[in-house]
């Protein structure tokens, strides 16, 4: 399975890195007030928001053909969470579009969305 | 052919440039947060972001002509990434695009300059000069510089070539990895741009990360395979094209283009 490229200092992500962690609850509301509520997940799911700049133009054509590798959203890849170092396995791209902006001689700058599946 | 025209600095773009890759992935989320995706493999564009700034009047009317000329969306035209390596199968010489002389002799799997074992080592067993070639579809009006990653000790030759221009330099390598270029602009009305390494008989190189770029001098090497930086059809994104014009013969713009990625 395909890792998530790393950048040249070994890091996946740089500051400001965006971690969120996903629930989904199903709450029925009954006529006198009260409530069940009903867990859909059998546990969390992991999201990352990946915002790099300053990236030289090698940096920025591994994200690339990562991206082109990975079919935007539908390959699947492991990715290891800069926060912690866990191991993630299944996890893929949230979003089937990517940019990649050359602000200047090795400048680049992009965005992607991690996802964990399950 | 229509061909996007190159600045008079002989690049295509300024910075910034941005290129947007789109895919189309069909998806289906389950309650459980169970994924199933369908890819939709004909279905992706590449798109770009052209800023330009303090073009001269005659810049901004070459944009200009190939605009009218194109009718905005509705034509095609052929476009150079000016952030891509114009070669495709950069590492892999034995690929249909690469023509390569009979008596030339390729072994895969030597150490390359990154570490890892993607160099090729080519060798002339004839008696006269053999090369390893990629021809492009690409104005013989523009710039172009052609680099490759050799190793080991011989003698070669980078050459670029279109409508009977040529322009080539000889390099003897020594033994560690560098990076050699050629750049030239033919300045004909040819329509195909020829990018060749050249070896003279009996020598022998290692060869990696072939490179053409649509500007006088190399960028960062990026690895291809099927894919170029070469639009064959690419398009005006949008039917109606702004300049502002800041000062006398100073004109600015951001024109959109996009292509399929193949």
């Amino acid at each position: 399975m395909q890792e998530f490229p790393r950048l040249k200092t070994g890091a996946v992500a740089q500051y400001p890195a965006r971690r969120a962690t996903r629930y989904s609850t199903q709450v029925m509301r009954f006529v006198d007030g009260s409530e069940q509520r009903f867990r859909e997940f059998s546990g969390p799911l992991r999201r990352w928001v990946i915002e790099l700049s300053t990236l030289d133009e090698e940096e920025m054509d591994a994200l690339e053909a990562f991206f082109l590798s990975e079919q935007g959203g539908h390959g699947t890849f492991t990715f290891v969470d800069p926060w912690d170092e866990s191991e993630y396995e299944e996890c893929s791209l949230e979003d089937p579009s990517a940019f990649f902006q050359f602000t200047g001689f090795n400048d680049g700058r992009t965005r992607l969305v991690v996802r964990q599946n399950r | 052919m229509r061909f996007f025209p190159q600045l008079e600095t002989h690049t295509a773009g300024q910075y910034p440039l941005t290129r947007e890759r789109h895919e189309r992935v069909v998806r289906y989320e389950s309650l459980d947060g169970r994924m199933r995706t369908f890819y939709d493999g004909q279905a992706g564009r590449v798109r770009w972001a052209l800023r330009y700034d303090g073009l001269t009047d005659g810049e901004r009317a070459a944009i200009d002509a190939l605009y009218q000329e194109c009718e905005g969306r509705l034509q095609t035209f052929i476009f150079l990434d000016p952030a891509a390596n114009l070669l495709r199968w950069s590492e892999d010489y034995t690929q249909g695009a690469w023509t390569v002389d009979p008596l030339m002799m390729q072994e895969q799997g030597w150490d390359d300059p990154w570490g890892m074992t993607r160099g090729t080592r080519i060798a002339n067993t004839g008696i006269a000069p053999q090369r390893v070639a990629q021809t492009i579809t690409a104005s013989g009006q523009h710039q172009y510089c052609l680099s490759a990653y050799v190793g080991g000790m011989g003698q070669f030759r980078l050459r670029i070539d279109a409508g009977g221009f040529l322009a080539e330099r000889t390099f003897t390598s020594q033994s560690a990895w560098n990076r050699y270029s050629v750049s030239f602009r033919p300045g004909s009305d040819a329509e195909q741009v020829t990018f060749s390494l050249y070896l003279e008989p009996g020598q022998s190189v290692k060869v990696s990360g072939m490179q053409a770029d649509a500007q006088p001098a190399p960028g960062g090497y990026r690895r291809t395979n099927s894919r170029s930086g070469v639009y064959l059809n690419a398009r005006f994104a949008e039917d109606e094209l702004t300049w502002v014009q800041q000062a006398p013969n100073h004109n600015a713009a951001e024109i959109l283009i996009e292509s399929r990625p193949f």
